[in-house]
């Protein structure tokens, strides 16, 4: 605790770092641009991409397609998240349907996405709908292993003393399960916010008529290379968002385990 | 007297499966728990007192002999303290305390409010909001107990509670354990290596050796309670450490 009230009271140069060497890459990339004379459907620069970012908002081309993908992310990852848990809380419970669905887990991992992305547009359409699939399966498996690792670190003797004290499928759920697995399960989160958006663009990419892969598709075919670009900083807004949302979850959720002095 | 006795172990055995066949840990384990008497298992370590524990707790089936209630109906509720503290890291001091509270429904208030109580008689009442990684080893000990003495145990088993602290703690709170030892109706069986604990806080001693294990000797401790501190200067006290010291070197433990 000491040490960061020092650093934040403090003026720290070291903070500046970070921003400083953005900008810096930034202004590298408008010098080369400007410089070498690239024409800007091969490079666009930076200021070129703020300037499409803007003209692109002001006419509505942009936001709708961020809502769009926003909502195929944000709307796979809580179904995924649920029926991880979900299943987690099953599989962690019966050995035997664990034995039976583990293998299926372990040969999903090794599932390319990019491939599987034309079938489900095969099978739901063009619509949001497969993109919502493709998300929440990417996040299902891997949020799915780490729940089971969560359950299989939970003491044997708190197992124990919760059958001691005779609490019922609800308390241990309550009480013992859910807040042990949290860490992992956050953990998975951050990684699965990200992956999440992959798999929304995967989707978009392989067949859509709406969404921020849908823009890039555009951008592409018309050598609007800026608007590209702009889809793609998008792209990463949305993920950096969601992973910002998971962190400031695992601050307010874990305080217990950063309570050490 | 059989009405007095709460429970019963008869010929108890546990094996474990294990690569060489089997494993026993117990063997032939026989004892009688007392109302409201406090008995100590005194022997030494991996000689399957946790195992013990566990069966007359209810959390393990012996795999032969029987648990016997003579009144016909199991002690509840069981508390058991195990060895390390077992808190919940995510909940804070006083809801660990009130945990057994909460998990039986009781309202959130009311439950605080008697975990504080708790607290208060554990000396802890400052750490009540504090998270168990910040508490030492003793005061996560006392936490611990103080949760198994809230669910008002007919039944408190503790393995060897005072196991992982050091010498200066374990004194103090063997000390608090037999304060709370008058305030409470719990019949209590503790496991535990030392030899000066086991006399001060025990009404029966059971001398256990090793694997696999078997319960040797028994033998009362004839001073009166409710007992004070001092008692372990008495020229008596430090004969009966002598005598279970011989005891248990005749086993072959290093006392």
């Amino acid at each position: 605790m000491r040490k960061d009230d020092l650093s934040g009271n403090k003026f720290n140069i070291t903070k500046l770092i970070p921003p400083l060497s953005i900008f810096c890459g930034l202004g590298v990339w408008e010098l080369a641009v400007r410089l070498g004379n690239y024409p800007a459907f091969i490079l666009p620069s930076p200021s070129r991409i703020a300037e499409r970012f803007v003209s692109a908002s002001r006419t509505g081309l942009l936001w709708p397609h961020v809502w769009v993908t926003f909502s195929e992310v944000l709307s796979g990852l809580l179904i995924g998240t649920a029926f991880a848990l979900i299943a987690g809380y099953f599989l962690a419970h019966s050995p035997v349907a664990e034995k039976i669905i583990f293998p299926y887990v372990v040969v999903s991992q090794a599932v390319p996405l990019a491939a599987i992305a034309p079938l489900l547009i095969i099978w739901f359409g063009s619509g949001i709908r497969p993109k919502i699939v493709i998300c929440a399966l990417t996040v299902f498996f891997p949020l799915l292993i780490n729940i089971l690792v969560g359950y299989r670190e939970l003491e044997k003797n708190m197992n124990d003393l919760f059958t001691s004290m005779k609490a019922g499928r609800w308390a241990r759920l309550v009480y013992l399960e859910f807040p042990g697995i949290l860490p992992v399960l956050l953990g998975g989160l951050r990684i699965s916010a990200t992956l999440s958006v992959i798999g929304a663009v995967v989707g978009e990419l392989s067949g859509a008529d709406a969404g921020l892969g849908y823009l890039i598709n555009i951008g592409r075919g018309q050598y609007d290379t800026a608007l590209v670009f702009v889809a793609l900083i998008m792209l990463m807004a949305i993920a950096l968002g969601l992973y910002g949302v998971v962190l400031l979850l695992e601050k307010k959720l874990l305080k217990w385990s950063v309570a050490s002095d | 007297m059989e009405s007095d006795i709460l429970l019963e172990a008869d010929h108890i055995r546990k094996t474990f499966p294990s690569k060489e066949g089997q494993l026993h840990v117990l063997d032939d384990i026989s004892l009688k728990l007392y109302r409201k008497e406090f008995v100590c298992i005194i022997g030494p370590s991996g000689s399957g007192k946790s195992t013990l524990v566990r069966i007359l707790g209810g959390l393990l089936e012996p795999t032969a002999g029987k648990l016997i209630y003579p009144s016909g109906r199991e002690p509840d509720p069981r508390a058991i303290v195990f060895q390390n503290s077992n808190l919940l890291p995510w909940l804070r001091t006083a809801e660990n305390v009130a945990l057994p509270l909460l998990i039986h429904g009781a309202s959130r208030k009311d439950a605080l409010a008697e975990a504080k109580r708790w607290l208060d008689i554990i000396g802890l009442q400052d750490f009540a909001d504090e998270w168990p990684n910040n508490l030492s080893g003793g005061m996560a000990q006392r936490v611990a107990i103080a949760r198994a003495l809230i669910q008002k145990p007919e039944l408190l088993l503790m393995d060897e509670p005072l196991g992982s602290l050091d010498a200066m703690t374990r004194e103090q709170i063997s000390l608090e354990l037999m304060s709370f030892r008058e305030q409470i109706d719990a019949t209590v069986l503790m496991v535990t290596h030392s030899i000066s604990e086991a006399i001060l806080l025990a009404d029966r001693i059971l001398i256990y050796s090793g694997r696999p294990a078997r319960i040797q000797e028994e033998i009362k401790v004839p001073f009166p309670r409710p007992r004070q501190p001092e008692l372990r200067d008495a020229i008596e006290f430090n004969a009966m450490s002598r005598l279970l010291r011989k005891k248990l070197m005749i086993q072959g433990q290093a006392f």
